[in-house]
């Protein structure tokens, strides 16, 4: 795999997690960061330069929407949200993702 | 306000600062991070520390944060327009929802303002730009003969054939006459407007026909069959768009004729016409001598000829016919039909715009006041960030929404007092009857309240938005005045009220006096109580000096008895009927006097129309076929050498030639002057002559002076015209002041529209004054409590203002008489009895206005004088 590939790959990988996380509703990135590292107990594991990265691209794409919350502990921040496009396009990728990953499964498997 | 607090409103406006937002959230993280961090028992410094190392490359997300967002932003700003349009929209009408009151009353002017702008458009451009139903109207000329005696004459039937055969400067000449036909159908006869063409007529026209097909070279030859075409709108209306109309006959003209076809409406000519009959070139006299000079000809100018070259032509050939003039003339037809009524229907399109203009100054200056009171609320959104840019779209998009919607608004209602409002347009107009609201009418009236909107949107648009909002915040506190060239503005905007104002009032106080002038003339004779019905005996029912006298005596004899009748009489060309019989007297010795009107009149027609003699006696019973020839003058007739012909003269006219035993009728009385020829001519002379010692006429009215009501006598009289013969028409019955009154249609409308003009733009005037003055005070306020804390008194006050009311009226009305001077000059044509300088009108006009002015302005002042000074210095 090209490096480009790769960084492409690990982008969409990205986005997509990100994009299931706000399914929960309104979030702001530090809740998003925590959120998956406690649901997937550090198994995918991307720095927050990359999730931050991910958020401002998502919403440039429009999947996403951002305003200005108080935190719980009162701070200023910013909130994601999903929006309707956000919400199709998780669906497709999600789709796409599994009929991906049972593709690659099934060959893996065959090759053994 | 504090940094932190303006970014919180960024997402008002969407597009904020991104590299601070991006800064903002990215601290957000690195703090709650460490936060986490600390309480796990890390000292802050590297809590901090730690948090930064774990987010990875900060600077490279940062930036790539920032691109991002400013990659939205700008898309956002372009391809989200629509999106922020629609929330500006929102804004816009909450806000004027908010204050419906500011926006009503200049939107509800411009509404006005347009539909009187529509309407006189839509009849201005119906009668002026709609085309003539030939293919190519710009070559389609009115042709005439020009004699040396009378100037331009009609067309001869043998001259009009020379022009057809020779003339190669132009093709399809024809001619046409029109004519009135009575109509016999079972519920009564009814008299048509027919027109009788000649060959060719049809050639010149563009597809005519609806259904049927035009008159062929054989329908006129002498002896060919009579046939009909009718008007589109006669036979929807008359015959009920009767399918089989083509296998029908009309009894028409004492005749059976069948229709040979159906004319467009719109398409024939002249537009009004009912029907069209062959003109056959049977009656010797008429058709065969070219003294009678009786056909209107046209013809279509070939291509490189003009109107110039076609007259010489024409001219040529006629000198070369016998009997046909020297000289011909050939112009242009659109400028034959409209030379009498462009320049007024164009000084009434004139007159609209001024009015459009007033309204878009009142409307402006009011918009404009509301935007000045919004710039605290533009400030405020400036300050919380919302762009300049966005916050003047927004203003623009308002004051588009505003003149759009009056726009729209007035154009509906333009469209529903379209019919209304063509009643009131003369008859004689063109086309008067086919208009129709017009969409380029619609498009310009609506644009152009669409531009004042946004013009006067763009002043607070421009300095609300841009100015740095403390500096804006300051300035628009309540009554701390505001900047001098606003208040110029503001004051122009009346100022230019003003001056339309005196322009319009100064027209109609004009066309006014005109008016007045006109109808306060003495015609000469009493119109009131007077019924007058035409007669016209069908030659084929009375074709002979026998018949025609034996009708006349026996309506004359029966109309005694109708209802209230004091006096009756028969009469042939009346006053102010548009028609004329002209001729010379020609006296014993000799001479001839200049052309004079002769009227045939039965004994009677004194008394009917109380016209006053004044010496010798009128026409009695006696003065019948068989009795002594008389004649009855008035005392403007003069030989050449200025001798009046009085009673014992002898004198006799060319119609129906000399009757005496020496050809002369001896005069034997002389009444008063009668205006003739329409009120504001001045009287001609005329000469009457016994209507039963003419051999009556065919075409002749019945006068009746009655007490009864006129409604009940017109009833009578059609009554007992219908029981004397059926088959003459009985529709044209109404009283001599009701034909004075239509004799000044023309003048009454364009002085009613005018006054209306003038009317509404005083009123625009004064309440833009008062409004102007208003907001002056409003604005004013804290250097008004200043000025009467230092001892300015409340009458001072209250003086002050009006005084400023007093000089805007003032220089106003100065402009207006400046633009006055040139502007009704263009009236000159349309004035009678007054002069456009006339210093009557415009004093009168002056001192209505500063009265009126002055007490417009008074409410403003009292409210100045009502200021608190110690509220106001509180304020401050």
């Amino acid at each position: 795999m090209t490096e480009i590939a790769s960084a492409n790959l690990m982008r969409g990988t990205v986005d997509l997690v990100v994009l299931r996380t706000l399914t929960q509703g309104p979030m702001h990135g530090f809740s998003i960061a925590r959120w998956i590292r406690e649901r997937s107990g550090d198994a995918v594991s991307f720095e927050d330069a990359a999730l931050y990265q991910s958020l401002h691209r998502l919403e440039r794409q429009g999947l996403v929407e951002s305003s200005w919350g108080r935190s719980e502990n009162n701070r200023r921040a910013r909130f994601y949200t999903l929006t309707g496009k956000g919400r199709r396009r998780l669906q497709d990728e999600t789709d796409a993702f599994h009929s991906y990953a049972a593709a690659i499964t099934s060959l893996l498997e065959t090759e053994k | 306000m504090g940094r932190r607090e303006r970014r919180r409103g960024s997402h008002l406006s969407g597009h904020a600062d991104p590299g601070r937002e991006v800064d903002d959230e990215l601290d957000f993280h690195l703090r709650q991070r460490a936060d986490e961090l600390r309480a796990r028992g890390l000292p802050a410094a590297e809590a901090r520390r730690r948090a930064e190392e774990e987010f990875g490359d900060l600077a490279a997300t940062r930036r790539y944060c920032e691109a991002e967002d400013r990659r939205r932003v700008r898309r956002e700003r372009f391809l989200g327009l629509p999106r922020a349009v629609a929330d500006e929209l929102r804004l816009a009408l909450r806000s004027i929802g908010r204050r419906p009151g500011a926006v009503v009353a200049p939107a509800g002017i411009l509404a006005a303002a347009v539909t009187l702008n529509a309407l006189v458009f839509t009849v201005v451009r119906g009668v002026l730009f709609s085309p003539l139903p030939f293919p190519d109207p710009d070559r389609v000329v009115a042709v005439d003969e020009v004699t040396e005696q009378y100037g331009l004459s009609r067309v001869s039937y043998p001259v009009l054939a020379a022009w057809r055969r020779e003339a190669r400067t132009v093709d399809d000449v024809a001619a046409y006459l029109e004519t009135e036909l009575p109509l016999v159908r079972e519920n009564g006869t009814t008299r048509v407007r027919g027109v009788a063409v000649t060959e060719g007529f049809f050639d010149l026209l563009d597809a005519p026909m609806l259904s049927g097909h035009p008159f062929d070279a054989d329908a006129h030859q002498p002896d060919a069959p009579p046939a009909v075409l009718l008007s589109e709108r006669l036979w929807r209306g008359t015959f009920g768009a009767d399918p089989s109309i083509l296998r029908r006959t009309l009894r028409l003209g004492g005749r059976e004729v069948p229709v040979l076809g159906v004319v467009r409406d719109g398409r024939g000519f002249p537009d009004d016409a009912d029907l069209w009959v062959a003109l056959e070139p049977t009656s010797p006299g008429l058709m065969e001598v070219a003294g009678a000079k009786i056909l209107v000809g046209l013809a279509r100018l070939r291509p490189g000829a003009t109107p110039d070259l076609a007259a010489r032509e024409l001219g040529e050939i006629s000198s070369g016919v016998v009997g046909g003039a020297p000289h011909a003339s050939a112009v242009m037809l659109t400028q034959r039909l409209l030379g009498d009524v462009r320049t007024p229907l164009l000084l009434l399109e004139g007159a609209v715009l001024l009015v459009l203009l007033a309204a878009c100054a009142n409307a402006g200056g009011m918009l404009l006041a509301r935007g000045v009171r919004r710039r605290a609320e533009l400030a405020v959104r400036v300050s919380v960030g919302a762009g300049a840019f966005r916050v003047a779209g927004g203003l623009l998009l308002e004051g588009a929404l505003l003149g759009l919607g009056s726009g729209v608004v007035g154009l509906a209602l333009a469209a529903v007092l379209l019919k209304p409002a063509l009643a009131l347009v003369p008859d004689d107009l063109p086309h008067a009857g086919a208009i129709a609201l017009d969409p380029v009418v619609a498009a310009f009236a609506v644009g152009l309240a669409l531009a004042t909107g946004v013009v006067t949107a763009l002043v607070p648009a421009l300095t609300g938005s841009r100015t740095r909002p403390s500096a804006l915040l300051r300035e628009s506190s309540p009554g701390a005045g505001e900047a001098a060239w606003l208040r110029r503005l503001l004051e122009g905007f009346v100022v230019t009220q003003v001056a339309l104002a005196v322009l319009l009032t100064a027209g109609a106080g004009l066309l006014l006096r005109s008016f007045v002038a006109t109808v306060t003339e003495d015609p000469g004779f009493d119109p009131t109580h007077v019924t007058v019905m035409d007669v016209a005996l069908p030659d084929y029912r009375y074709p002979d000096v026998g018949a025609r006298l034996s009708f006349a005596h026996e309506l004359l004899r029966r109309a005694a008895d109708l209802p209230g009748a004091t006096a009756v009489a028969l009469g042939r060309n009346l006053p102010i009927s548009e028609s004329t019989m002209t001729s010379p007297l020609l006296t014993a010795d000799g001479m001839e006097t200049g052309s004079v009107q002769v009227a045939l009149v039965s004994a009677g027609y004194f008394d009917v129309m109380r016209i006053p003699v004044r010496e010798g006696r009128g026409f009695e019973g006696d003065d019948r076929e068989g009795g002594p020839p008389v004649l009855v003058v008035d005392p403007d007739i003069r030989t050449p050498d200025g001798e009046t012909i009085g009673v014992g003269s002898r004198a006799h006219s060319y119609y129906g030639g000399p009757d005496g035993p020496d050809g002369l009728r001896n005069v034997v009385g002389v009444v008063g002057p009668v205006r003739h020829d329409g009120l504001r001519a001045a009287p001609p002379p005329v000469a009457y002559e016994p209507f039963f010692q003419k051999g009556g006429a065919a075409g002749f009215s019945l006068l009746v002076r009655s007490d009864a009501p006129a409604a009940v006598v017109a009833q009578a009289a059609r009554t007992l015209l219908g029981s004397l013969d059926p088959e003459i028409p009985a529709d044209r019955v109404g009283t001599m002041s009701a034909r004075i009154s239509r004799s000044v249609a023309g003048p009454r409308f364009y002085t009613v529209v005018l006054s209306v003009f003038g009317i509404l733009a005083v009123v625009l005037a004064l309440a833009g004054c008062q409004a102007g003055l208003a907001h002056r005070v409003a604005a004013r306020r804290r250097e008004i409590g200043l000025r009467m804390a230092l001892g300015a008194t409340q009458p001072g006050v209250r003086g002050m203002v009006l005084r400023r009311g007093l000089a805007l009226t003032g220089a106003g009305a100065a402009l207006g008489l400046l633009l006055s001077i040139p502007a009704t000059r263009l009236l000159d044509a349309q004035l009678y009895g007054v002069t456009a300088g006339d210093p009557v009108t415009y004093a009168a006009l002056l001192v209505l206005l500063l009265a009126a002015a002055a007490l417009a302005s008074d409410l403003p002042a009292r409210r100045a004088a009502r200021v608190d000074p110690a509220e106001t210095l509180r304020e401050a």
